[in-house]
């Protein structure tokens, strides 16, 4: 075989070029801390980063929604055990001022305590959260009731419990049905019924009074009831942030091992390529050296 | 007897001067190596020990052979080289994981389910718009880099036309000069010759046929003519309407368009990137951002607005598939009036369903296909990194053996300066020694001529 002073330094620089490329990328993967420059270096990597990535942006939108959610659903469970405490206190009021024995002037005062409870439950049922009512059900610019003298409006609000997504799967309430709270199946709600009772605390008018106490009652039940699924709510909120950050740590492992150069090996190669570079460089200036040009006298 | 030693002489001065010849050309690019032949004068008579020596001629060590593979393989490499040339530029052009179009796909869906946590917020409100106009010109600006890398391939191709016309030209010079050449003495002009074809091929896929003077025709795709002879057919470049180069040839009965009959070289790459695979990548992006219009679009109309309104559409809804991705906008009347933003399928204020229902848009199919929005992203990024990596690669498998031929070429053609230098020492030598014997012959004739003093 002939060997050819040309091919020799054609290959020569080839075998440069290629070892100067390993450098260069083993020094790229170092300095930058990036595995791929360009998505050909790995399509499916690429592609798979892409998907975490959007991955990583729902689950921050989901964090936030968890807290979001988390803010009304303490909003609406403070407000809730106001409206107990306010029921608890209608409920001794009026049966302190039950009975003979009570003065005129003795039913007068628990009636007008009992409207005062009655204007204190109206201000907690129209608890806003940033403008928005939220026992107006999906009527978030409306006040579930509003009181104007002696008297007191009908439910402004609708049957809408609206709720927002908090991880895959799980939900919150963000807003709730105040009809289904405050007047249930009852024919008035508990701020009318509340009226109703303070007239007959002052009338003395017994059967009233029991039914005012019945009504009370109910409304009880009922707003237990929905302190209680505020705190299952709130439970799953608590769930959902345990899940995001656990989903989150698996996505930005994930995405570790498909973005992040292994720092390791890219230097074990830098030194490996940098060895074939010199050596490269070495052969082909001994070769250019050697010639029987060199022997001709 | 001193006239033939005087031939001899000649002739060992002509071995030293082809290999001079030879080693002044080694960086020659097509050189081809020389040497000298060298035959005996038979005798002239049966008596006579010979005629001495005389120069044949001069053989050039051509490798026919393997100038026929590189013809072949050269195309192939330079195909490769410049789909992925422009596939490396385009990308480039498509942004990192998590801060591309990706990013404004996932950041407009998560901005309208956020916004369902407090619809009638007028903040909450602006953001969406916010993010939906910044999607649209993620897909606007995606669009004109596909559409700009289309026409940069498109300006490439007309600049190499006009070097293969010129090389072309070249070539039906050349095959001139080799018809009016003695062929002995056409040596240069037949490396020159390969030469340029050489070069022509790594521009288009070509057909060589030689003739036996030494002249050579070339056709390219379906057998158009570009050099028949003495005589070159350049290949014109046309515009259509959408102002693209269209190739036609004169190398036929009828001026031909060979736009689709060119595969290899630079050109045929480049003709691949522009016809190929960058409107198929135009596409996706297209149904993409026309499916994700229409889908957000089918929500919102379907609901009503914060003033209790009937929705209208978040994006203008696109005409058709194909410019989606260039045209897409947000909804002029949602852009000035962020209240026209839907968010329930009642007329209640509050309520969210459609705000998280287009949230959740991005965790479903597409409307026609199986693939969530995101996906439909991803798959085209994939696309591309697959065709380019498969470009790149191919182009590393032709080159190697390119260059594997260019040794082979060089084995047989190349000079080799030890192997001149060996040259130089033996015709040397044999001119010492011939001039040796002269001196011999002359000293024993003036020996002769002393006898009869």
């Amino acid at each position: 075989m002939r060997i050819v002073y040309n091919s020799i330094y054609a290959n020569g620089v080839n075998a440069i070029q290629n070892a100067a490329e390993q450098l260069a990328e083993a020094q790229r993967q170092i300095s930058s801390g990036r595995r791929m420059a360009t998505p050909s270096d790995d399509p499916l990597g690429s592609a798979a980063a892409i998907l975490e990535h959007t991955e990583l942006a729902r689950l921050q939108t989901f964090s936030g929604a968890a807290d979001a959610a988390g803010y009304r659903l303490n909003l609406a469970d403070s407000a809730l055990s106001d409206i107990i405490n306010q029921l608890t206190a209608a409920q001794t009021v009026t049966l302190s001022a039950r009975g003979s024995a009570q003065t005129q002037a003795q039913r007068d005062a628990a009636s007008r305590e009992l409207l005062a409870i009655r204007h204190a439950l109206v201000g907690d049922i129209n608890t806003q959260f940033q403008g928005a009512y939220i026992f107006s059900g999906a009527q978030a610019t409306t006040p579930p009731f509003v009181e104007s003298g002696a008297t007191v409006s009908p439910y402004q609000g609708d049957g809408t419990t609206t709720r927002v997504d908090i991880a895959n799967g799980l939900s919150a309430a963000t807003s709730f049905d105040g009809g289904a709270i405050f007047q249930g199946g009852d024919s008035q709600h508990i701020l009318d019924a509340l009226t109703s009772l303070a007239t007959a605390v002052a009338a003395g008018d017994e059967t009233n009074i029991q039914a005012g106490l019945d009504a009370i009652g109910r409304a009880f039940n009922r707003a237990t009831s929905a302190q209680s699924a505020v705190g299952n709510d709130l439970r799953a909120v608590d769930d959902a942030r345990l899940r995001t950050v656990n989903d989150r740590t698996g996505v930005i492992a994930r995405l570790q091992t498909i973005e992040d150069a292994d720092l390791a090996e890219a230097a074990a190669k830098l030194a490996q390529s940098d060895t074939a570079y010199q050596a490269a460089l070495q052969s082909l200036s001994l070769i250019g050296r050697i010639s029987l040009m060199d022997y001709l006298k | 007897m001193l006239n033939r030693t005087v031939i001899a002489l000649d002739a060992q001065r002509y071995g030293l001067d082809v290999a001079g010849q030879n080693i002044a050309n080694v960086n020659t690019p097509g050189y081809v190596r020389r040497s000298a032949v060298l035959v005996e004068t038979p005798p002239p008579d049966p008596f006579s020990p010979g005629g001495g020596v005389n120069v044949a001629g001069l053989l050039a060590s051509r490798a026919p052979l393997v100038d026929g593979r590189l013809r072949y393989e050269q195309p192939l490499a330079s195909r490769e080289g410049a789909v992925a040339d422009q596939l490396g530029v385009l990308e480039s052009g498509l942004g990192q994981a998590g801060s591309s179009l990706d990013e404004a796909l996932a950041s407009f869906y998560n901005t309208y389910a956020t916004l369902g946590q407090s619809p009638t917020s007028a903040t909450a409100r602006q953001q969406v718009v916010v993010q939906g106009q910044s999607l649209a010109r993620s897909f606007n600006d995606m669009a004109s880099r596909f559409e700009s890398q289309r026409r940069s391939a498109d300006a490439e191709i007309r600049a190499q036309v006009t070097q293969l016309n010129a090389l072309a030209a070249q070539l039906s010079g050349i095959n001139r000069q080799i018809a009016q050449t003695e062929p002995s003495n056409a040596q240069g002009l037949y490396d020159q010759q390969a030469q340029v074809i050489k070069a022509m091929s790594s521009f288009v896929d070509l057909n060589v046929i030689s003739r036996n003077d030494g002249v050579v025709d070339v056709s390219i795709g379906n057998g158009r003519a570009l050099v028949l002879g003495e005589r070159a057919y350049p290949i014109q470049v046309s515009s259509n309407a959408s102002g693209y180069g269209t190739l036609l040839s004169d190398g036929a009965a009828v001026t031909t368009d060979v736009t689709g009959e060119i595969t290899g070289g630079r050109i045929g790459g480049l003709l691949h990137v522009r016809d190929a695979l960058i409107p198929s990548y135009t596409a996706r992006l297209d149904q993409l951002a026309y499916t994700v219009a229409n889908d957000v679009n089918a929500v919102t109309t379907a609901g009503y607005d914060l003033n209790g309104d009937p929705g209208v559409n978040f994006f203008a809804p696109p005409a058709a598939v194909a410019g989606a991705a260039r045209l897409l906008a947000v909804n002029a009347a949602v852009v000035t009036d962020n209240s026209l933003v839907v968010t329930s399928s009642t007329t209640a204020v509050g309520n969210n369903d459609l705000a998280l229902a287009i949230g959740r848009l991005q965790d479903t199919p597409m409307t026609g296909s199986t693939a969530r929005p995101i996906e439909g992203w991803s798959d085209l990024v994939y696309a591309v990194a697959t065709d380019a990596a498969g470009a790149k690669q191919n182009r590393d498998a032709h080159e190697e053996i390119t260059q594997q031929l260019r040794n082979l070429w060089d084995q047989i053609s190349g000079v080799s300066i030890d192997e001149e230098a060996a040259s130089l020492m033996r015709f040397q030598k044999a001119y010492e020694a011939n001039a040796r014997f002269f001196q011999v012959v002359d000293d024993t004739l003036s020996l002769l001529m002393g006898l009869g003093r």
